[in-house]
């Protein structure tokens, strides 16, 4: 306690130290007790690092436009209808504004001033576009359009076989986990009741593997959805021209997934065989969500696989 | 080569509304974006030019703005108007083009003088069919207007010819600028009379 009371008194202490506000006698004292205290010694360390970080930080420089926007603003502060010229050169001034204006010389001469800058400036013709703009834009355009950015040979990464099977494997048991819950009256019973996935009205393909069991009792029947696995192609191209430039290049294309009809369930889910693709897009190699594929005929999206392609340069 | 280079190549959809335009530029549609091209390019070619006062300047930085409206069409929401978007983009281009040229050497240089990309002397000579001395006065006072906008600070020309020139209103200029409209205002009011001070020395030419 009394070593406690002790550190927190030279603690005190410290910042005056930095600072060297400290009397001498004080200060050796001070010094003596770092040598001999660790604790209170890095705290002292920590605080000069601090204090250093602080004297090193530079200010940032002045904009070169600061005085003069701050005369302007003076100028405006001085004389608040120079802010209102807007409504002298729109014409929405009302007869008061005009008077005010007209009664003082400064802002007379240098509302004219500004009305004829503006009107001058305003009435100089457009100036036409250069004769060859359209003639180089068209080149650059075709250029854009034939380099074969687009057509970027899509790398293929191979994924090691247990990766695949270990990642399936834990995919399944999430999912499997994440459907076994207590129902109050399993909780009743001390027994917990496994909610079926799917039931399956036939023999699962090997390419969709669910859980199948019996659907519970307690289960309500509800229409059956129809889950259809569609098959999964490869992003199409925007154009026939990167259509073409893809169809040359030997890609898998397509991965079938079979369909398969599915009983009701609280919330169906499927895994599917993901489609080994994989691309150096992000976010391409993220495994398909469920509810793509459930989506019905007419919800088309097959650009589940992504090519990487050149990103468009945006600076918008 | 596709397509002649003459202008007016989309003049199939001259008539389309905007947003069908948008549709078909989407889908890769090269006529359409021609079209396109052909509604804005005296726009933004005008826009490059008053807020760089460089015609090959300004064709260059409009040129680039073409490329980046073709290119970027897929990402236009619709969110604001196309030609607030267009805009922003070439204003984009006009704000790197000046850091640039802050970047070079500056040759001084008489900024109206023709080899430097300004007016051609033959430009000044006035027009025998008007009043030589009012067609004078004329020419030099856009003159000093044009040498007194591109005096002005930036961020001060901007809003000046976006709001003035161009008739944006303070949403869209926010909008472009990506600041609110307060600053917009603000700005505004400051720009004037900046533009104001800067004549102040070519009083008598607008007396």
């Amino acid at each position: 306690m009394l070593a406690w009371l002790t550190r927190n008194r030279y603690r005190a202490q410290l910042s005056e130290l930095l600072d060297g506000s400290l009397e001498p006698v004080g200060a050796a004292r001070l010094h003596a007790r770092l040598d001999r205290d660790p604790v209170l010694r890095a705290e002292y360390e920590a605080l000069r690092q601090a204090r250093a970080a602080l004297a090193a930080w530079t200010p940032a420089p002045v904009p070169a436009s600061f005085r003069e926007d701050l005369d302007l603003s003076l100028a405006l502060e001085a004389k608040p209808l120079r802010a209102r010229y807007g409504e002298l050169l729109d014409g929405s001034a009302d007869s008061r504004l005009r008077a005010a204006v007209a009664a003082d010389d400064e802002l007379r001469d240098e509302f004219a001033l500004l009305a004829g800058a503006l009107d001058t400036w305003r009435a100089e013709p457009a100036r036409p576009v250069p004769a060859d703009f359209r003639l180089r834009l068209a080149r650059r355009l075709d250029e854009l359009e034939d380099r074969p950015v687009a057509v970027r040979p899509t790398r293929w990464v191979r994924v090691p076989r247990f990766a695949l099977v270990g990642a399936s494997t834990l995919l399944l048991f999430g999912l499997t986990v994440t459907r076994v819950g207590y129902t109050p009256d399993s909780h009743a019973r001390g027994a917990a009741v496994r909610t079926p996935l799917v039931k399956s009205a036939g023999p699962v393909p090997s390419a969709v593997s669910a859980p199948v069991a019996a659907a519970p009792a307690h289960s309500t029947p509800a229409p059956a959805p129809v889950l259809v696995a569609r098959a999964v192609s490869v992003a199409g191209p925007t154009s026939a021209r990167t259509a073409a430039a893809h169809s040359a290049r030997p890609t898998a294309t397509t991965h079938p997934l079979p369909a398969v009809v599915a009983t009701p369930a609280p919330r169906p889910a499927v895994t599917a065989e993901v489609p080994r693709v994989v691309t150096d897009s992000p976010g391409a190699n993220e495994i398909p969500d469920p509810a793509v594929l459930n989506a019905p005929e007419g919800d088309a999206q097959p650009n589940i696989i992504v090519f990487a392609s050149e990103t468009p340069d945006e600076q918008f | 080569m596709r397509g002649s280079p003459e202008g007016g190549r989309g003049d199939a959809y001259g008539d389309l509304a905007e947003a069908d335009l948008v549709a078909r530029c989407r889908r890769a549609d090269r006529q359409a974006f021609d079209a396109l091209v052909d509604r804005y390019q005296s726009k933004v070619y005008n826009l490059a030019y008053r807020l760089l006062g460089d015609p090959d300047e300004a064709s260059d930085v409009s040129q680039e703005a073409f490329l980046r409206i073709y290119r970027g069409i897929q990402t236009f929401q619709g969110g604001s108007a196309l030609a607030t978007w267009i805009y922003r983009i070439v204003h984009n281009l006009c704000l790197d083009e000046m850091k640039k040229k802050r970047r070079r050497p500056q040759i001084a240089a008489d900024p109206l003088d023709a080899d430097e990309g300004g007016e051609a002397l033959i430009d000044r000579v006035p027009d025998e069919s008007e009043e030589p001395q009012s067609q004078l006065l004329g020419d030099e006072r856009a003159r000093a207007v044009r040498a007194a906008v591109y005096r002005m600070r930036t961020h001060h020309r901007d809003v000046l010819v976006l709001y003035d020139l161009e008739g944006f209103s303070y949403n869209e200029i926010a909008e472009m600028l990506h600041t609110n409209v307060g600053t917009v205002k603000s700005r505004l009011n400051r720009a004037r009379l900046a533009l104001a001070k800067e004549l102040s020395k070519d009083r008598e030419l607008f007396r």
